[in-house]
């Protein structure tokens, strides 16, 4: 039996793949990889999250819903099972590992018994790493870029500006610091909790069809590139990416996707192997592979 | 680390304990993320070999800033040909960068000065090189701490990391060198702390001793770089006579825009691939050769 964990900070986008997953196994609207055995969760949860997402509405945050771990039991072609944990799934608690320096027991004995992760990162919610020097840099740039289009010197208005700025010297809160030091911290847990010696990593980017890109490991490396030295540089991580679209488009294009006559092919996956695909329960298959 | 607001303790905190028995039996803790003693280091590191960095000069001269400045580095991108590996004191480096980040509202960055109550503690980042990972501790200590260190037997023994160091840089500060008024006192307490360190024994042969003009920045023309020329070949000059081994010189700036930000690489090279020295504590011996790179640092 293989047991995978799921993980993300808040409003990654783990919500939105549970629910359309649990369409997925629910409705055999298409052929998946994985068929649904058995459950051990809340059905009123899952059914609210997955009308949710039939209706293209944003699913209700977790953290408003009282949501248990949900636990499935999904079998492979060959019979075998493999348990999905995906743990009371609030993003909270990871952004509070990070801040407040304590995880819960049950991710602790989650990651303990676990033979692979999945790993959530919404590319519209992360916190970019932004230094002064680069915003001054910017700034430098822009005025140089306005002071030519006006036949003015770069430093003629610097000096009226420097003299109305302030420094705020706003405290420091650890829930501000950027997302890739944020999930290196979180997985940097998991090395110390697992005893295993290799972990299957599924990297999900979801709502890949904002990010634009055609390969979800460049990305990666263009956009957090310190989560991604990190993956790159630890030995317990074999690494899979993939980018998904579980909605299958922007919720404001919600009329299009509504008029599509099968909800689960608005579901998009990119990886590797298969470019095209609707089939979540892959990353499933792929995370749980010896 | 006086805005922090999480323990520093790797022990549950007790209080926390007694309000709350029942969260406490639902969570678990994990360690601080801020700066570790020695020996809190060294079990983390579980007995893997660690290179230890120490940063010695006056309060302000950018020690911590340019540690700060290495983790900054990484955050981009590689700093080729190492790449980033982990760090077990991630908060430390988030807590001393903020308010060099646009989330601390601030104009002009800055570094929070290292106090002389933080004690003796590490910073650590794990960089990987082809298959190798190296560890790094980097130890932050006041500038206060080195000062009077100098000037007393008992304290300067007492800096463990100094003893056990694989590389001590002694940080100078241009912006002081630059100073007509702060320029000889800066060097002689530099210097004298390096003798210091000869005549009380600290120095280990293996340590390899570092001078790293801080601030280059603020050399602002072809006039002041050539001034200061002198000025520190007279500085090194006294560095070589009580060191009698050859050692190494870079000018850096921790600005992106100043020239010598590009030597932060090189150094960070040195670091990682410093060999025993062959300084021998307190015996001056003959120089066989002298290796300076202050104009190969310089871009």
């Amino acid at each position: 039996m293989s047991k995978i964990v799921v993980m993300g900070l808040p409003e990654s986008g783990k919500t939105t793949f549970l629910a359309a997953l649990w369409h997925l196994l629910d409705s055999k609207e298409i052929k998946t990889e994985l068929s649904l055995k058995s459950y051990d969760a809340d059905l009123k949860y899952l059914n609210l999250i997955r009308n949710s997402w039939l209706q293209c509405k944003k699913p209700q945050r977790t953290s408003e819903l009282k949501a248990e771990t949900v636990r499935l039991t999904l079998n492979d072609p060959s019979n075998r099972e493999i348990v999905v944990v995906i743990p009371d799934i609030k993003g909270e608690e990871f952004d509070e590992q990070w801040a407040q320096r304590y995880c819960s027991v049950e991710h602790e004995k989650n990651v303990g018994s676990m033979s692979g992760m999945i790993l959530f990162i919404h590319p519209g919610n992360i916190i970019p790493h932004k230094t002064i020097h680069d915003a001054q840099q910017i700034l430098d740039e822009l005025k140089k870029i306005s002071s030519h289009n006006e036949n003015k010197k770069p430093d003629e208005d610097q000096s009226e500006t420097s003299s109305e700025e302030q420094d705020l010297n706003l405290p420091f809160n650890p829930n501000n610091c950027p997302t890739q030091v944020k999930l290196v911290d979180n997985l940097q847990v998991v090395q110390q909790q697992t005893n295993l010696k290799s972990v299957n990593l599924a990297i999900v980017i979801s709502a890949w069809d904002l990010t634009g890109e055609s390969n979800p490991k460049k990305w990666l490396a263009d956009n957090l590139p310190l989560l991604n030295q990190f993956l790159e540089n630890n030995d317990l991580f074999k690494l899979n990416y993939f980018g998904i679209s579980a909605q299958g488009g922007e919720l404001s294009d919600a009329e299009r996707l509504l008029s599509l006559p099968c909800p689960s092919e608005r579901i998009g996956i990119t990886f590797e192997e298969s470019p095209q695909s609707s089939d979540l329960t892959r990353i499933i298959l792929w995370t749980s592979s010896i | 680390m006086s805005d922090l607001k999480i323990s520093d303790s790797e022990e549950l905190p007790a209080e926390d304990a007694e309000n709350d028995a029942d969260q406490e039996s639902s969570i678990s803790y994990i360690h601080s993320g801020l700066k570790k003693t020695l020996e809190e280091a060294e079990k983390l590191l579980k007995a893997n070999p660690a290179k230890l960095i120490v940063l010695a000069g006056h309060p302000d001269a950018g020690k911590t800033t340019l540690f700060a400045s290495i983790y900054e580095l990484f955050q981009k991108g590689t700093v080729s040909p190492y790449s980033f590996a982990g760090s077990f004191t991630l908060m430390e480096f988030e807590n001393i960068c903020h308010k060099s980040r646009l989330e601390s509202g601030n104009i002009k960055p800055d570094t929070p000065r290292t106090a002389v109550g933080d004690g003796e503690k590490v910073l650590h980042l794990a960089l990987k090189h082809d298959s190798q990972k190296i560890d790094l501790l980097l130890a932050d200590i006041s500038g206060e701490r080195f000062m009077l260190a100098k000037d007393s037997k008992e304290i300067c023994q007492n800096i463990i990391s100094l003893k056990r160091a694989d590389v001590i840089g002694i940080q100078f500060d241009m912006e002081k060198l630059l100073n007509p008024v702060l320029r000889h006192s800066t060097k002689a307490d530099c210097v004298g702390l390096i003798r210091a360190m000869v005549d009380y024994g600290v120095l280990s042969p293996k340590t390899n001793v570092q001078l790293i003009f801080s601030k280059w920045d603020e050399v602002e023309n072809k006039e002041q770089e050539e001034q200061m020329g002198g000025f520190i070949t007279s500085i090194e000059t006294s560095v070589r006579e009580i060191l009698g081994s050859q050692f190494e010189a870079f000018r850096i700036s921790t600005k992106p825009k100043a020239r010598a930000f590009d030597s932060i690489p090189t150094l960070l090279q040195s670091w990682l691939q410093s060999k025993p020295s062959g300084i021998k504590a307190n015996i001056v011996t003959s120089r066989s050769h002298f290796i300076n790179f202050s104009n190969k640092a310089l871009p």
